[in-house]
């Protein structure tokens, strides 16, 4: 029999990652989503616990607060803020973790949020984003297709069928970011891309994901 | 045990605590003394309603012609009212709905935490069940949909996945969670689980009270 302390931990490691979700679906301050997981996040560093399972439900707390965030109509100066110190502590927690898949994960989730933000920041989808000053290397840094490919793929490439939603995700960004870009012919490079995207939010029983994967393709077969 | 969880608990709720063996079989009979002892030192208020209810129970109870005790049945046994230690209230949907006394629930989170740590693990299980439900309901019936960027349990892939280890996964996720009333509930909009979400709120907010985890922690075990 475990002891409670054990098994506590482990109610713990779902529970505070359940309620902010629950508040994300269910309740429409989004402002209040973000104080209760900022409010989580403290009360696990309170609880004094160092070990890869705690630190990964910190990390998760602090992906999901940068999810609401960048997901809402937001004045992007501050949010750009937002990102790049949760993105820092992200970085920070990852060095405690010695699992290296949930590693991997872990910065798979960070970059692909990074390059989410900066193709709406690119959309022009965020409020003032020409308040935002990046220099040359930045520029060149944050570029969508350029996150996507040398850091989102290449960690892909190290992980298993667990992230097949996520190795989908990539690649409607990827060719939403060209098809911005008006790259030519994307259309024979991402087909077969999509339609395998499809397939995995099917199966994921995402359907508004699913319907705009298919919009995609019918909007590429009238190119 | 129901005055662990602050803004109360649903009939519902408590058949679904027996079902986990949480509470003891005879919970309704314990209960229905305990508000009976209630009344007989202070008559409680809301006795017309009281009445009321009783007269349109027994007219659920005469059309009933089932040998087994209907819900309806045991559900006369608890008189609605505002008890000491608490108020037991009919919801719109006309299910019966126990909240303890704020002063009653602080007593028993400030003084009894750490003589019953059993108490706030159970209450802390049974609201991992309800979460995780809630969230699965959303999903299934489409209220709500998962975000290319979503970074919450809503995702079940990746590092989102449960961890197989974890002993609450192993003990309650694929076996006891199927049980649990809201998968047996029908729902026409997101407003119904909007409703239960809100009734269990400050139950959830409850659930992060350090000073009420760290005497489990500490628990030498069960």
């Amino acid at each position: 029999m475990l002891e409670y302390k054990e098994k506590t931990l482990d109610l713990l490691e779902i529970l505070w990652i359940a309620i902010p979700t629950c508040f994300k679906i269910y309740s429409s301050r989004i402002e209040g989503t973000i104080t209760l997981v900022s409010t989580i996040i403290g009360r696990v560093t309170e609880l004094g616990i160092a070990n890869d399972n705690i630190t990964m439900l910190k990390i998760k707390l602090h992906l999901l607060m940068v999810a609401v965030a960048v997901n809402q109509k937001q004045e992007a100066e501050t949010l750009f803020n937002t990102l790049l110190s949760e993105i820092d502590l992200i970085d920070k927690l990852k060095l405690a973790i010695s699992n290296e898949y949930w590693v991997n994960g872990a910065s798979l989730a960070t970059n692909l949020t990074k390059a989410f933000f900066f193709y709406k920041l690119s959309r022009g989808k965020y409020a003032n984003a020409e308040r935002i000053h990046l220099n040359e290397e930045q520029k060149e840094f944050n570029s969508v297709e350029r996150i996507l490919k040398y850091s989102c793929e290449t960690i892909l490439s190290k992980l298993g069928p667990d992230f097949d939603f996520e190795r989908a995700a990539v690649g409607i960004l990827t060719c939403k970011a060209k098809k911005n870009a008006n790259k030519k012919n994307i259309k024979d490079q991402f087909e077969s891309q999509l339609k395998n995207a499809v397939d995995i939010f099917a199966a994921h029983k995402c359907k508004k994901l699913e319907l705009k994967t298919r919009f995609m393709i019918a909007e590429f077969q009238l190119l | 045990m129901i005055s662990s969880f602050p803004s109360g608990l649903g009939w519902e709720d408590l058949e679904e605590l027996c079902h986990l063996k949480i509470f003891r079989p005879d919970w309704e009979d314990i209960l229905a003394r305990l508000l009976s002892q209630d009344q007989d030192a202070e008559k409680p208020e809301g006795e017309e309603i009281e009445e009321e209810v009783e007269e349109e129970e027994e007219e659920v109870e005469e059309e009933d012609e089932g040998g087994e005790v209907s819900i309806q049945e045991r559900k006369s046994k608890i008189n609605t009212g505002n008890y000491f230690w608490i108020t037991v209230a009919r919801g719109n949907n006309s299910n019966l709905f126990l909240k303890p006394a704020q002063s009653v629930y602080q007593f028993i989170a400030k003084n009894l935490r750490n003589e019953y740590p059993e108490w706030q693990f159970a209450k802390l299980e049974y609201l991992t069940l309800f979460a995780l439900t809630l969230i699965e309901r959303a999903k299934t019936h489409y209220f709500y949909n998962e975000q290319l960027i979503e970074n919450s349990l809503v995702c079940e892939h990746g590092i989102w996945n449960f961890r197989e280890e974890n002993s609450f996964y192993k003990d309650q996720i694929e076996g006891e969670m199927t049980s649990i009333y809201l998968r047996r509930m029908s729902f026409d909009g997101m407003k119904e689980l909007w409703t239960i979400f809100q009734e269990h709120e400050t139950n959830f907010l409850s659930c992060l009270e350090l000073e009420l985890i760290k005497p489990l922690l500490a628990s030498p075990g069960n």
